[in-house]
């Protein structure tokens, strides 16, 4: 048993794969791929770049190039953690002149775990509120959903539909749920368009879907991705006989629009919104009053700070949130981000936004970083010490 | 309130100020000639300035760009980014600028011709109808000769901010053009500050104000304010009802006149300096900023009744100094009253605790002073190479490196007092910071190899990185107006600026470091150096694996800290922003050189290559991605630095593959195989 253990982490594979040439080659693709994703925000922006690069398993025409692939980040991150845990940490043979070098590979390890925890199970988003304006839900900052819910009654229970479900899919067809008694379907046209009235003459694709003479005009997906508005066609039928004939009442769903889509059904009234994804927070922040504080004379923020009251079940406290500052409770955090309106004049009324974040390792690279300062710290100062016996051993030869 | 001319001047003013209006509008000639109806016709020659009266004026307060600051400080900027240099050579005399200033202020019609606006794009000149066919690149254009196209300048600055308001979008002639506009507004502003004391307000017009103010009351404020409640009385509405039938629209007509010019004096006056600190210290819970006043808000402020005694004082004496150009001891003793009564006024806010160690700062000049100390002891050590057995040079260069670097550390101190800040806040001040360092570091390898490699480079980067700062000082000085500014509001943090970007910049310095020792191996080996020496190569190799280990440190640390600092400020420990990208690229190249050479990948030319592209990729991160103009990191001025960067990548290219292609020389030794201090098995 001990012998197939011994032949298993001896075996050329694991020797390959936690060797010191792979986690440079991997390093080497990391850094590659973080030149050119950096390079590639100048003309996709943060958000696709970050899509593209780093959590893709595969980098498709990177900076443009034709018909070249590259590993994704995504790929790289995992095979170097890999690395990592075999090589760095598991076949180490740890002694003292090792013993800094495994503490910052469990450093690191602690970091890209980190990393992968956020990614898995972290939420953000952000809340906009005025002055008394209050709210217990964040909105997200890029994912989309469909909401479905019946007008007038007293509870509303959503029905919603994450992006990742029509997205990309011609259409999509969710039959009836509890609560929500109706074929519900969707067609998706555009990642980022604008709603156009069709004027006399204009010539248009054969396929563009036309309804009450408008139609969705696809536009070039903004760099900016917050300014990117999808569309979609929506219809609703209860029975599957009469599909063909709901198609008849459809309409289009468009991130930018400021009303649902509503539709009668058996006298019962249906809302259907496409919006950004919200999250509900175990609490509610009211905003008691907002302040930015200009440098002297000059109009640059010196800081800009929100005074909240937290309202939980059977209590509430006082709040103040600023810069470098923020509010941290039951696993969410609330950072002074921004404020509003822009182009505001003295004495105006303004708003104040919030990022919201919802990060179950918040705190992992803190100590992440102690363990590779600590780890460092350790190998490089007995590497120092050494040059210095070394160095000295020379200057006395060379002085006899 | 019974004040009747108080009320509606307030109620004026307020409608004029509410009003769109420009400084151009303001001080465009047709104003001009209206509000000086009576200027003090400037001399038409003058004297220069003593060093008395220049001591007393660099020391003067004044609240610009968010702080408070000497006005030698502010001169000199101003100077700076005008002339692109801080002296300006007349035909017998070099001016400072403070002297500078103080000709626009008390001499204008000099001043205007002085020769002393750069204009380094002949295209911006042309754009707006200059012929520049008699001048060369580098003349300066005097304010005189630009004043017939300045019309056309605004209105081209205009046109290219309405239809392009991000700076971003600008080219390079329109963000010239704009430049030069802000320029001449600010000389305008330097020009018409002593106006309002050069005017005289109609207040002898009637037997009334005659009986307030005398025969003769003098131009400016000043009298306004000294009687201020007889004023009060006079214009009280019972009181001019009072008055009989006949006098009665005599007095309002000449209380509107005076109302009339006060309003238009004022408003221009509120484009002005703030020199005047509140006379009243309100304790907030908030601690917010105390904003200091101009001339034209002291009036108001006293028209409301406020506390103005002090600043009425200082304002009378600064009103009086146009007219002391010919005594200059008297000008002397008001300048020193302006000046002791607002650091007075100033202290009891406490500000303006630093302003004589700012004076004194920027009169040492401490980083001009270490450039020609570093420059001095490169040669001498260059010299020393060819006298190898002479230990004398190797002194001198010793006692050089350690005087530069001092006075590198003492300026860098200074700053850190002065701003109340951890050393490096600004791109400006990453320069000397990680000059400072990497000398610092070098002295380190000296100390223990002791064979004058370290200490050759070590005078070689204290030069080059203080003759950088000394060139990016007018960058700076272009975009902030301050190598001091203020700070956004998410950097306002000396806790993370004094962790996260000292360390971060220290593994800069250390990646720097190694690979200016590389270049050295690379070009010894290029040109046999000490062939038949193997220790010196290998010297040099544990020189830089060393240097990349203790910079590796810093950088990853630096990096992680700037994360945790990220999600302390944004909530996200790492958002793939350009600069954060940088730092990880410096990481990464760091650990490959590491990792490669203990798995016996690369030997120390390997090593050597590898460091020098770490240069370049810490080059990538400290300037390249600012020119990118994306992320949230792009906080430095880095017009022009494109050039200096590409040429920099090439160069280093070119070391590259000297060091890649090159054939014999001594010194590349064997990789370990296994290697010794390798912490894996072998595989």
């Amino acid at each position: 048993m001990s012998s197939s253990k011994s032949s298993f982490w001896d075996s050329e594979f694991i020797k390959t794969f936690g060797s010191l040439g792979l986690a440079a080659a991997m390093m080497t693709l990391l850094l590659i791929l973080t030149f050119l994703g950096t390079m590639d925000q100048t003309n996709m922006g943060i958000y696709q770049a970050q899509k593209k690069y780093f959590e893709s398993l595969i980098v498709k025409e990177p900076w443009g190039a034709p018909f070249l692939l590259l590993p994704g980040g995504m790929t790289c991150m995992i095979i170097f953690t890999l690395n990592l845990l075999i090589g760095g940490i598991l076949r180490l043979r740890l002694n003292k002149n090792n013993l800094g070098v495994f503490v910052i590979h469990v450093g690191i390890a602690l970091m890209m775990s980190a990393g992968l925890v956020k990614l898995m199970a972290g939420q953000e988003g952000y809340l906009r509120l005025w002055e008394n304006q209050k709210s217990s839900e964040y909105i997200s900052h890029h994912e989309w959903e469909v909401s479905v819910f019946e007008a007038e009654t007293g509870n509303v229970t959503e029905k919603t539909l994450h992006e990742e479900f029509w997205r990309g899919s011609d259409f999509l067809t969710v039959p009836p749920t509890a609560g929500l008694p109706l074929h519900l379907n969707l067609q998706f046209l555009y990642g980022n368009c604008r709603p156009q009235m069709v004027t006399a003459g204009e010539k248009l694709p054969e396929d563009t879907i036309i309804i009450d003479d408008w139609y969705l005009k696809p536009e070039v997906m903004d760099p900016e991705n917050e300014r990117n508005m999808p569309g979609l066609v929506v219809w609703v039928h209860k029975d599957a006989e009469d599909k063909e004939a709901a198609k008849e009442n459809k309409s289009f769903l468009w991130g930018g629009q400021n009303y649902p889509w509503t539709i009668q059904i058996d006298g019962k009234t249906w809302v259907v919104a496409l919006r950004k994804v919200r999250h509900s927070m175990p609490f509610t922040i009211q905003l008691d009053n907002f302040e930015k504080v200009d440098y002297p004379g000059i109009t640059m923020a010196k800081e800009f700070r929100s005074d909240v009251t937290q309202i939980s079940e059977g209590s509430q406290r006082n709040v103040r949130i600023e810069m470098n500052d923020p509010l941290r409770d039951q696993g969410l955090i609330l950072f002074q981000s921004s404020w509003g309106p822009p182009d505001a004049k003295p004495g105006d009324e303004l708003f104040s936004v919030f990022a919201v974040v919802h990060n179950p390792s918040d705190h992992w690279p803190l100590y992440s970083c102690i363990i590779i300062a600590l780890g460092m710290g350790l190998a490089f100062v007995q590497k120092f010490l050494a040059y210095g016996r070394r160095q000295s051993k020379r200057l006395q030869k060379e002085a006899s | 309130m019974k004040l009747h001319l108080q009320s509606l001047l307030i109620t004026t003013l307020i409608l004029l100020l509410a009003a769109p209006t420009t400084t151009g509008a303001l001080f465009g000639q047709d104003d001009q000639s209206a509000i000086t109806n009576e200027p003090i016709s400037a001399k038409e020659s003058r004297e220069p300035w003593s060093e008395e009266i220049i001591d007393t004026v660099s020391q003067w307060p004044i609240q610009h760009g968010g702080r408070v600051k000497p006005f030698q400080t502010f001169a000199g900027f101003l100077m700076l980014k005008a002339n692109g240099r801080r002296s300006l050579q007349l035909e017998n005399e070099k001016l400072g600028p403070v002297a500078w200033a103080l000709d626009f202020m008390y001499y204008p019609e000099i001043a205007k011709q002085y020769r002393c606006i750069h204009v380094p794009n002949a295209e911006v000149l042309t754009g707006i109808g200059f012929d520049t066919t008699d001048f060369r690149r580098s003349d300066r254009y005097s304010f005189s000769q630009l004043e017939p196209v300045l019309p056309a300048l605004f209105e081209s600055a205009r046109k290219t901010t309405q239809a392009k308001p991000e700076a971003k979008e600008w080219t390079l002639v329109e963000r010239q053009t704009i430049q030069l506009m802000q320029d001449i507004r600010e000389l305008e502003v330097l020009i018409y500050s002593m106006d309002s004391a050069r005017y005289s307000f109609g207040l002898n017009t009637i037997d009334e104000l005659i009986a307030i103010f005398g025969e003769n009351p003098g131009p400016g404020y000043s009298p306004i304010l000294a009687h201020i409640d007889e004023m009060a009385e006079l214009t009280d509405r019972d009181n001019l009802m009072a008055l009989s039938e006949e006098r009665r629209p005599i007095v309002i007509e000449a209380l509107r006149s005076l109302q009339e010019d006060l309003i238009r004096s004022l408003e221009i006056s509120s484009m002005g300096y703030s020199w005047f600190p509140p006379e009243e210290v309100v304790v907030t819970e908030e601690n917010l900023p105390v904003v200091w006043t101009t001339s034209s808000e002291v009036i108001q402020e006293a028209l409301v009744m406020k506390e103005t005694v002090q600043r009425a004082e200082a304002l009378r004496s600064l009103e009086q100094l146009p007219y002391l150009i010919n005594d200059r001891a008297e000008f002397l003793v008001q300048a020193t009253i302006f000046g002791t009564t607002l650091r007075n006024l100033a202290a009891i806010h406490d500000s303006g605790k630093h302003l004589s160690t700012e004076v004194a700062f920027y009169n040492m000049d401490y980083f001009l002073k270490a450039l020609v100390i570093f420059l001095l002891g490169f040669i001498v050590s260059c010299l020393g190479w060819l006298v190898p057995q002479s230990k004398t040079p190797k002194k001198i260069t010793w006692a050089m490196s350690l005087v530069g670097v001092g006075l590198l550390i003492t300026g860098v101190t200074i700053r850190c007092i002065i701003q109340g800040r951890p050393p490096v806040t600004t791109l400006y001040e990453t320069i000397l910071f990680i000059t400072g360092c990497c000398v610092l570091t070098a002295l380190v390898l000296e100390y223990y190899d002791r064979r004058n490699i370290a200490l050759t480079v070590s005078t070689f980067l204290g030069a080059l990185g203080c003759f950088l700062s000394n060139r990016y000082e007018l960058k700076e000085a272009v975009t902030a107006g301050d190598t001091m500014p203020s700070l956004v509001a998410v950097l306002d943090t000396n806790f993370w600026l004094s962790t996260h970007v000292t360390t971060v910049t220290l593994g800069y310095a250390a990646g720097l470091l190694a690979a200016a020792i590389s270049h050295v191996w690379i070009f010894s080996k290029l040109f046999g150096v000490k062939k038949s020496d193997p220790g010196y190569y290998k010297s040099l190799t544990r020189m830089v694996y060393g240097t990349i280990c203790f910079g590796l440190f810093f950088s990853i640390v630096g990096t992680i800290l700037g994360g945790i600092w990220a999600n302390y400020s944004w909530g996200r420990f790492w958002g793939w922003d350009p600069k954060e990208n940088g730092a990880l690229m410096i990481c990464l190249a760091e650990l490959i050189i590491l990792h490669l050479r203990m798995g016996g990948y690369i030997r120390d030319r390997g090593v050597h290559i590898l460091s020098v592209g770490n240069a370049m990729i810490i080059a990538f991160s400290w300037w390249g991605v600012n020119l990118l103009g994306v992320g949230l990191h792009s906080y430095g001025f880095t017009d022009g630095v494109f050039k200096l960067l590409a040429g920099f990548f090439a160069l280093e290219l070119i070391v590259m593959g000297i060091g890649l292609f090159q054939v014999g020389g001594g010194g590349d030794t064997k990789p370990p195989s296994p290697p010794p201090e390798s912490p894996l098995p072998s595989s």
